[in-house]
């Protein structure tokens, strides 16, 4: 046994041999507390809480667990008990998930956490959603949970259902490399950024913060961060970030809030940046981005083919993508025109929402405007959970216009590699399968995942059928997900074929 | 092997341990010796560090801390999990259906259940630990208090002070 014991473990120990076979004796609780914190890990922490209940020797025995587990506790005060317990060893994971925990209640606990944490901190406080413009209120009332500085804690990922929080002023969180802040209002003045800039997170590689309020200016000074994710900061007004290890940055639906149109102001200095999201607000005269000549992957906000253009997305997405191109009023109905050049693109991913319409046109759009892509990745549908996107639409529907991305020539040269995600087969997408087949005369590799509400049978007709178009050089693979008892994580390769019998 | 006397002894002996074959010997705190294959005495990571960094494998290695009949037990499962193949689903169903009837005849001695789990813990043998603590476990967990304390023999010794605290917890659990 490598660690030493406490004075009280050494009281416990019991030579290592077999005595006179037991009988009524107790010889469990004379193991080793070593031994029985050993088995109370596995018994779970709320099995475990009642141990204390046995005898004096278990009285507190389960306050020794260096893991605590309190999903189904919700008690601030048994949390309280456990992590206040004295000679506790230091706490490699302590999960806590509560269903409308209050400022006051997590401060409880939160102190003595901070103090014993060496490990992982995982907080989710479920809020139902009534509730959540009560504490708008109680917040506006004052209760404010002051978070602690974690001096020796590795990872935090705190989803604090919207519970006003403050910063610490001071303090260096010395060993963090991971945090996640979730619905979470932030008390101002907030200084978040001074809190996870290096002088006090020396360490940190990846900061998420998502469904913020309170957050108007973050400036973030760090050489550790590796990843940086920004979603939903509401109010956000301005973002400056000065990460040279930086690699990957998100920033998603901050600026972009309908409600305060205010105009994004950033200033992002990222030298090795590799993968940009900004599915935001954007504009050139405000967001400057600093040299990013190590950029290989850049995501915009999302664009709409058709409609009355109101919502400024479409210009986010050109501006960001056609920085020299001068934009005119944005005013047809069928809006791909507007895009009338792409960055030079070697992987292009696209993720279409047709909710039953044609992809064909729009597809065909981009694809002209990308011919020196070498592989091409397609999404269809992936949020939809509307049964009507399943459907096809009508007939008389204009989605197939304009018609020429079925007559017109394409040659996608360097095109090797296609895969198309939670393809439903319909019409309008084994059209497009088929024109891709002809743009793609180098074509070498194509997989299709199939939606997961797609049967077997139906799947293999697809399969026939996509075949049919193919040709022999060409390698199709075809996934479909079957549903098993863990959820849908088993993807079976339905067919796996490399030459086809003419 | 630093006691090696030449390059080709060395060899052989580097060959000898790859393949597995050599013998090794474990003696009881009663001075019984037990000869087992290096393959199953390697299930304990302490035996496996003493070996790996050239300890006294001929001489064998002396467990002060463990008697006879509980080397026995658990030389029996190094023996199983050590000498046996788990790479095909039918060699490792073999081995699931050992461990069971194996922790099934431990679980109805419990004082031997305790032995085997400490000598499992001072050897490291990280499976057969999981294996005894998990069955412990499995008897605490879903029992009421009282049911806890007939499985084991837990005598109740709190004081009214200690019951006062207990009242006082669960008017808040």
């Amino acid at each position: 046994m490598e660690d030493g014991d406490g004075e009280e473990g050494a009281a416990k120990r019991t030579k290592l041999s077999a005595g006179d076979g037991g009988g009524g004796e107790d010889r469990l609780s004379a193991l080793h507390d070593d031994l029985l914190v050993q088995i109370l890990l596995r018994v779970g922490t709320s099995a475990a809480a009642r141990t204390s209940v046995l005898s004096r020797r278990w009285r507190s025995l389960w306050c020794l667990l260096p893991e605590l587990d309190f999903v189904s506790i919700a008690d601030a005060r048994a949390i309280r008990a456990a992590l206040a317990y004295h000679g506790a060893p230091p706490l490699r994971l302590l999960l806590v998930s509560a269903v409308g925990a209050t400022a006051g209640s997590v401060a409880e606990w939160l102190p003595l956490a901070a103090r014993r944490l060496s490990g992982y901190l995982g907080l989710l406080n479920v809020v139902p959603k009534t509730r959540r413009d009560e504490d708008q209120e109680g917040a506006a009332a004052g209760e404010v949970l002051e978070l602690p500085c974690f001096g020796s804690a590795a990872n935090l990922a705190l989803d604090l259902g919207f519970i006003a929080v403050a910063l610490p002023r001071s303090g260096v969180f010395s060993r963090l490399t991971l945090l996640s802040l979730d619905n979470v209002r932030f008390h101002r003045p907030c200084d978040l950024g001074d809190a996870v800039s290096s002088p006090r997170s020396p360490f940190l590689k990846r900061l998420t913060i998502q469904n913020a309020h309170g957050l108007s200016n973050l400036s973030i000074h760090s050489e550790s961060l590796l990843q940086i994710r920004l979603g939903g900061l509401k109010g956000l007004k301005q973002l400056n970030v000065v990460a040279p290890a930086l690699s990957a940055l998100y920033v998603i639906s901050c600026f972009s809030d309908p409600l305060a149109m205010s105009q994004p102001v950033a200033d992002i200095s990222a030298p090795q940046l590799e993968t940009l999201h900004w599915e935001d607000a954007f504009d050139p005269s405000s967001v400057r981005f600093g040299n990013m000549a190590n950029l290989k992957c850049l995501g915009t906000h999302f664009y709409l083919a058709f409609g009355q253009e109101d919502f400024g997305h479409n210009g986010d997405c050109l501006r960001l993508l056609m920085p020299s191109t001068e934009l005119n009023d944005l005013e047809n109905e069928y809006l791909m025109e507007e895009m009338t050049m792409l960055p030079d693109i070697m992987f292009l991913g696209l993720t279409v929402l047709a909710s039953g319409h044609a992809i064909g046109p729009s597809v065909f759009h981009v694809l002209r405007m990308s011919t020196s892509i070498r592989r091409l990745e397609l999404a269809t549908d992936i949020y939809s959970s509307n049964p009507q996107a399943r459907a096809a639409c009508s007939s008389s529907c204009t989605c197939d216009l304009p018609p020429n991305w079925r007559t017109e020539e394409l040659k996608l040269t360097f095109l090797h590699e296609v895969e198309i995600n939670n393809f439903r087969g319909t019409e309008h997408q084994i059209a497009l399968v088929k024109q891709l087949f002809g743009w793609a005369a180098m074509l070498k590799d194509m997989t299709i995942n199939f939606c997961h509400s797609i049967t077997e049978s139906t799947a293999r007709k697809v399969c026939q059928m996509l075949l049919s178009f193919s040709r022999p050089e060409i390698l199709m693979n075809f996934y479909i997900y079957q549903q098993t008892t863990s959820g849908f994580v088993c993807s079976k390769a339905l067919m796996h074929r490399t030459k086809l019998v003419a | 092997m630093a006691t090696g006397s030449g390059a080709a002894a060395a060899a052989a002996d580097a060959e000898e341990k790859e393949s597995g074959s050599r013998m090794i010997t474990l003696t009881s705190n009663e001075g019984k010796a037990f000869v087992v294959t290096e393959a199953s005495a390697r299930q304990s990571a302490t035996i496996r560090s003493m070996v790996d960094d050239g300890g006294c494998v001929d001489k064998g290695f002396p467990l002060p801390n463990v008697d006879s009949k509980t080397l026995a037990r658990v030389i029996q499962y190094c023996d199983e999990h050590g000498n046996k193949e788990a790479h095909t689903v039918d060699e490792r169903a073999a081995l699931a259906k050992f461990d069971k009837d194996f922790i099934a005849e431990l679980d109805a001695d419990k004082a031997f259940l305790y032995d085997v789990t400490m000598a499992a813990n001072y050897l490291h043998i990280q499976g057969l630990f999981a294996l005894t603590t998990q069955c412990i476990a499995d008897t605490i967990k879903g029992k009421t208090p009282e049911e806890i304390r007939t499985a084991f023999g837990i005598e109740y010794d709190l004081t009214a002070q200690d019951e006062e605290e207990i009242k006082e917890e669960d008017t808040h659990a």
